[in-house]
């Protein structure tokens, strides 16, 4: 264990108020809670990929951003109208 | 065909010259991406990075031709960055203490809608480039995000968190909205 | 404990407190306009910090230059997103506000 592996383990706790959000609070709120998710997930990944130095962690961490980007703007159009 | 008319205009036209320009941009900056990423100067790496940054490049300049997309931002106002980059703070400090104020004090919090005059402008390059680059520097800064751009109206709709002064990007906007109206 | 580490401790320490805070924030704020707001930290300077901390372990290397790119683009496509989930609330709730022509 090391520190950027605690980091990890403690910002994961900061995944608790956006499931909260998103189970309790309406669609566009639950949407914000998933934004946010999405945020701590690629911090998290990047944490991740230096406490265990493995180099293709940190490729998963760039494309879970751009795919968290592309996902939460669907989400939004969607939610104009549709949903 | 986009890839057609690209190639069918010929050397002398100088559409083509302007087209050509922008693929090479285009492609050098994605090959120096790749490069960046694979970190090696492997002859397989150097060459797939080429020809990679060679179909994207040809992707980006297809669409530009469609006019599909039309952005043409001013190089002088990169000169607005530190000066976004200090509001950054100031609102995330704004931030703090709204939630402080909340959570330990107990004091409601309750963001607020304003309507701030906006030269909205053409269906231009440069224009549509103010628009797209003011409403990343207004969201940008944590005590306010852009809602909708009213075109007609020529009203920009932000949400701001703590009432305040209006931050420099959007007295600047108000301004020269202010200069446009007859 | 050198240097180095002693600021890889520190901007591990900050970066992971902002994310905390900013998470504090979007639960404890009413309606999804306010904890929009929470979301701009969040995304600046978490991921700033832990890039910084990368790079102050691993220089610009191939690690270093990625976590500045995962960073970047959570700075430059945060805001993006922001608008697009105020602007889809605004128009629901304009949908919802403004009856429909002919259901009169």
């Amino acid at each position: 264990m090391n520190a950027w592996l605690i980091a990890a383990t403690v910002l994961l706790l900061g995944l608790v108020p956006c499931a909260i959000v998103m189970v309790r609070g309406s669609i566009v709120e639950a949407l914000v809670g998933l934004q946010m998710a999405g945020i701590l997930e690629v911090v998290t990944l990047l944490l991740l990929a230096e406490g265990f130095h493995r180099a293709p962690f940190f490729d998963l961490a760039l494309v879970l951003a751009l795919l968290t980007l592309a996902g939460t703007l669907v989400f939004a159009r969607m939610l104009e109208r549709w949903v | 065909m986009p890839v057609r008319s690209l190639f069918s205009r010929g050397w002398f036209d100088p559409s083509s010259h302007s087209a050509a320009r922008f693929w090479a941009g285009w492609w050098v900056a994605l090959w120096l991406v790749w490069l960046l990423l694979v970190d090696t100067f492997q002859v397989e790496e150097v060459v797939a990075g080429m020809v990679g940054a060679a179909v994207a490049a040809t992707v980006a300049t297809a669409v530009r031709e469609q006019g599909y997309m039309s952005f043409f931002p001013r190089g002088r106002w990169l000169l607005e960055v530190p000066a976004l980059a200090g509001r950054v703070i100031a609102d995330s400090g704004v931030l703090a203490a709204a939630l402080w104020r909340h959570v330990v004090r107990g004091q409601p919090v309750h963001g607020s809608m304003v309507r701030v005059p906006f030269d909205h402008g053409g269906l231009g390059g440069r224009d549509a480039a103010r628009r797209a680059l003011v409403n990343v520097g207004v969201s940008l800064t944590p005590n306010s995000f852009v809602i909708d751009i009213d075109p007609e109206g020529d009203i920009l709709l932000v949400h701001r968190l703590v009432p305040g002064p209006l931050d420099p990007v959007l007295r600047r906007q108000q301004e020269r909205a202010e200069r446009a109206m007859p | 404990m050198s240097l180095s580490s002693v600021a890889v401790v520190v901007l591990l320490v900050f970066g992971v407190g902002v994310e905390l805070v900013c998470c504090i924030g979007v639960l404890v704020m009413r309606g999804a306009y306010d904890k929009l707001h929470y979301t701009g930290p969040a995304a600046i300077f978490g991921p700033s910090a832990i890039a910084a901390a990368i790079v102050v372990r691993e220089s610009f290397s191939q690690a270093g230059v990625k976590a500045i790119l995962a960073a970047l683009l959570l700075i430059v496509a945060n805001p993006v997103v922001t608008h697009a989930t105020g602007r889809a609330l605004y128009i629901r709730q304009r949908d919802h506000l403004e009856p429909d022509e002919g259901t009169r």
